[in-house]
């Protein structure tokens, strides 16, 4: 009876699918501002959550299409918003610092850096890569 | 390039899809002209429809601070090159690089 029992256990745990996200935010989170007293804690947003936060209250998509943008079902996507939200609300109330940064995520978009021209852009091939603007070759792969 | 004004010293706008004007810039014939954004208004999908106006227009190159993601969708899916400038940049900045290495 036992053995089965952990076998089942082992089939549930299931690895959870990679959320496409387009861009990582260029800064680590935020601080409360004019506090009087020590911060009382922090928070922490995973990437897919800012994604999924940034497609509906920024971009005003639908759950639907922002579920399709970040390659995961509509009900998955309402989860990974509403945590999102929580957690928001949380360090609002709870006067905490929001730190952005974990998940399981994969970009969907590779992003590179001209380190002579200070431009991002995009690309899909990894090879060769040369910078739309100046066509210089120092470039740093944003990840 | 997204832009605010109709100016070449105008800075890039830090939205695309919600910005102003766009300025066209040939990189052959070194021409350069501004078109209205008519989609500043709508209420959502303003990105789209600007994609499909510039892509009638020939463009394959396009300058923004901030691109939304249904638009990068986009215009990756037509091949069109996307470009982020992180800080404060005018268009002649940008117009002025392409032609330095053209020179080059």
């Amino acid at each position: 009876m036992f053995i089965i029992f952990v076998e089942k256990l082992f089939v549930m745990v299931r690895q959870k699918k990679h959320r496409l996200i387009q861009r990582a935010p260029s800064f680590g989170g935020f601080i409360p501002y004019g506090m009087q007293h020590t911060s009382s804690g922090e928070v922490n947003l995973t990437f897919e959550e800012y994604e999924s936060f940034t497609l509906c209250d920024y971009e005003l998509l639908k759950h639907e299409e922002a579920a399709q943008l970040m390659g995961v079902s509509r009900p998955t996507f309402t989860r990974i918003y509403s945590s999102a939200r929580k957690k928001l609300a949380q360090a609002l109330v709870e006067v905490a610092a929001i730190r952005i940064g974990g998940g399981r995520i994969e970009m969907a978009t590779s992003w590179f850096h001209c380190l002579d021209c200070d431009v991002d852009f995009n690309s899909d091939s990894d090879k060769e890569v040369r910078c739309p603007l100046c066509s210089g070759g120092r470039i740093n792969k944003n990840w | 390039m997204a832009t605010s004004q109709n100016s070449v010293s105008a800075p890039i706008d830090m939205h695309f899809g919600r910005c102003s004007w766009f300025c066209v810039y040939d990189t052959g014939t070194g021409e350069v002209g501004f078109v209205e954004n008519t989609f500043t208004s709508s209420n959502d999908s303003a990105g789209v429809q600007v994609v499909e106006m510039l892509e009638k227009l020939g463009v394959t190159v396009v300058v923004a601070g901030r691109f939304g993601n249904r638009v990068v969708d986009l215009l990756k899916g037509k091949g069109i090159q996307l470009i982020v400038v992180s800080k404060e940049k005018s268009v002649e900045d940008i117009i002025n690089r392409t032609k330095q290495s053209k020179e080059l």
